[in-house]
C-alpha cells in the first residue's frame, strides 16, 4: 500500500525547546487517524508542518512531495482558529473556495449549509462562534481532497452538533482519502478512528491500529489517553 | 491562480476604499456647486469638509494597505491564505498590485476633484485646455516624452518600494527574535524597521550617485540632460524593489510563524 504521509525524524524547535522531536510515522491511504495529546503536546505544530506553514528539520512528504503548492492542492486543512474573513457573506467564502480549489464541491457545500440551518446570505461576523466553526468545517469537507487535516474539529461546537459533525466526516469520507483528526475530546470521537497517535511533549509515545491498541491494553482509547497523560493533565 | 488572487484582493480593498473615494468626489461636486452660489460660509464649510475627506482618503488608503497585508496574511486569515495552492510570491504580488491599482484610482479621483475646482475658477475658459495641449505638443521633443515616461516609471517604482518596505517591516515580526514581546513586536519593530530601511536606502543611494560618472547636481539646460540620471535612478530602484520583494518572500516562506 502506498503511504500518503511519510514523516521521518521530524523536529521543530522553538527557542531551544522542541515542539516536535524526531517524529516518525507513515499514514496509508484510506485511514482515519486520531492525533491525540494534551495542549502543548505538538499536535497543531505537526499539522502546521504538514500544511507547509512551518519550516522543520527532517523529512516530511505528502503523496511523495514536500509541503508546497502541489500538496496544498490535495490537502484540506481545518485549523483550530477561524480563518474566515469576517466582513464577507458565507456565500462569498464558498465562491472563494470554488475559485481556488478544483476539488471543491459547491453544491455539496450549499446543501450542508442548509442542513445546518446556516444562511448563506449571512455575514460571517453575524454568525455565532459555533456556526463559524461549522461553516469552516463545511468548506473543508466539501473538498474531495486526498488528505484532510482537522485540528480540533469539534472543540467549539455544542455536544448535539458533535455527533452530526462526526457523522458528516464519516459520510464525506472517501475510502481513497486519509483523515487526521487532532483532538483531546476523545470520548466523542473515538469511534471513528482506525489508527491513533499519542503525542506527548513533541514525541510520539504510542501509535497503531485503534482496535489492536484497545485489545492489547484492554482499555478504550479514552481510558488509555487518561492513563498516559495523567501527569500532563494533573500537573 | 494569480488572477484569482488579484480579483479577490481587488474586491476586498474596494469595500474599504470605494466609499471614501466616491465621498471625496461627491464633496468636491457639492463644494463647487456651493462656490457657484457665492454663499461664503456654506462654501467654506463644504471646502473644509472636502479637505478633511481628502486627508481621510489618503490615510484610509494607507491603513487599508497595511491591514490587508497584516490581517490577511499574518493573522488568523493567514491559515487560509498560506494553505491555498499558490506561492508566497503570488500572495505578496497580488497584495502589491491591488494596492498600486487602488492608489492609482485614488490619485485619479484626487485629480478629478482638482479639475472640478479648476473648472469653477472665474478665470477658467475651456479654450485654455486645448491651448495647453497645443503648447505641449508643439514644443515637446521626442526626448521630453522619454523623460516623462521615466519620471512616471520612477514614481511607480518608488511607490512599489514604499509598499514592499511596509510589507518587509510587518514581515520581520515573524522572525523568532521578535517573538517575545507583543507590543514591541507589533508596534515598535515595524516602525523602526521602516525608518531604518529608508535611512540606509537614502544613504546608500546618495553614495552611489556620487560614484556615477555624472554630476547629479549639475544645472539642467534641456530635458535630455535628465535621461541618463533618471535611468540610473530607475535601475537602482528596480534592484532595491526586487531585493526587498525577495526578502519579504524569504521571511514569509521560511520563517512564517502564525500564532
Amino acid at each position: 500500500m502506498t503511504s500518503l504521509i511519510e514523516i521521518k525524524d521530524l523536529t521543530k524547535v522553538y527557542k531551544k525547546k522542541p515542539a516536535l522531536l524526531n517524529v516518525n510515522f507513515t499514514a496509508e491511504k484510506g485511514r482515519i487517524i486520531g492525533l491525540l495529546g494534551p495542549n502543548g503536546s505538538g499536535k497543531t505544530t505537526l499539522l502546521k508542518a504538514m500544511n507547509g506553514l512551518l519550516e522543520t528539520e527532517g523529512t516530511l512528504l505528502i503523496d511523495g512531495s514536500r509541503p508546497g503548492v502541489k500538496t496544498k492542492e490535495i490537502v484540506s486543512f481545518l485549523p483550530e482558529r477561524s480563518y474566515l474573513d469576517e466582513s464577507v457573506k458565507v456565500k462569498r467564502m464558498l465562491s472563494f473556495f470554488k475559485d481556488f480549489y478544483a476539488d471543491f464541491d459547491y453544491d455539496k457545500a450549499k446543501s450542508l449549509l442548509k442542513d445546518m440551518n446556516i444562511d448563506e446570505e449571512a455575514k460571517i461576523k453575524q454568525l455565532s462562534k459555533g456556526n463559524k466553526e461549522k461553516v469552516q468545517l463545511i468548506l473543508v469537507l466539501s473538498r474531495k481532497a486526498k488528505l484532510y487535516l482537522l485540528d480540533e474539529p469539534i472543540g467549539g461546537v455544542d455536544p448535539a452538533a458533535r455527533d452530526y459533525i462526526l457523522d458528516l466526516i464519516l459520510k464525506m469520507y472517501d475510502p481513497g482519502s486519509t483523515v487526521i483528526i487532532s483532538t483531546h475530546l476523545i470520548t466523542d470521537v473515538e469511534r471513528v478512528f482506525d489508527d491513533v497517535i499519542f503525542l506527548k511533549e513533541g514525541e510520539i509515545v504510542l501509535k497503531g491500529d485503534a482496535d489492536t491498541i484497545r485489545e492489547d491494553h484492554g482499555k478504550s482509547i479514552d481510558e488509555l489517553f487518561r492513563e498516559v497523560f495523567q501527569c500532563s493533565l494533573s500537573c | 491562480m494569480f488572477a484569482k488572487l488579484l480579483k479577490h484582493e481587488f474586491s476586498a480593498i474596494a469595500k474599504g476604499l470605494l466609499p471614501i473615494y466616491l465621498l471625496m468626489i461627491a464633496a468636491a461636486v457639492i463644494t463647487n456647486l456651493l462656490l457657484l452660489t457665492r454663499y461664503d460660509t456654506p462654501s467654506a464649510i463644504a471646502a473644509a469638509i472636502f479637505g478633511a475627506i481628502t486627508v481621510a482618503a489618503f490615510v484610509i488608503t494607507l491603513v487599508t494597505t497595511i491591514r490587508r497585508f497584516r490581517r490577511n496574511l499574518l493573522k488568523d486569515e493567514g491559515y487560509l491564505m498560506f494553505t491555498l495552492p499558490v506561492t508566497t510570491k503570488q500572495l505578496i504580488l497580488s497584495k502589491a498590485v491591488a494596492a498600486i491599482i487602488w492608489s492609482g484610482i485614488g490619485l485619479f479621483c484626487g485629480l478629478l476633484c482638482g479639475f472640478l475646482f479648476i473648472l469653477n475658477a472665474s478665470t477658467f475658459e475651456w479654450g485654455m485646455i486645448s491651448d495647453f495641449f497645443a503648447f505641449i505638443f508643439s514644443h515637446a521633443q521626442a526626448g521630453d516624452w522619454l523623460v516623462v515616461a521615466e519620471v512616471i516609471v520612477s514614481m511607480i517604482l518608488n511607490f512599489t518600494l514604499f509598499l514592499f518596505v511596509i510589507y518587509l517591516s510587518i514581515s520581520v515580526t515573524q522572525l523568532p527574535i521578535f517573538k517575545a514581546n507583543d507590543t514591541v513586536r507589533h508596534r515598535i519593530v515595524p516602525f523602526g524597521c521602516f525608518i531604518l530601511f529608508y535611512i540606509i536606502y537614502i544613504g546608500v543611494t546618495s553614495l552611489i550617485s556620487k560614484l556615477l560618472p555624472f554630476d547629479a547636481n549639475a544645472t539642467i539646460t534641456q530635458s535630455s540632460d535628465l535621461l541618463i540620471p533618471l535611468l540610473s535612478g530607475i535601475a537602482i530602484e528596480l534592484v532595491v524593489v526586487t531585493l526587498v520583494f525577495f526578502l519579504v518572500d524569504y521571511i514569509l516562506a521560511r520563517h512564517l510563524n502564525l500564532e
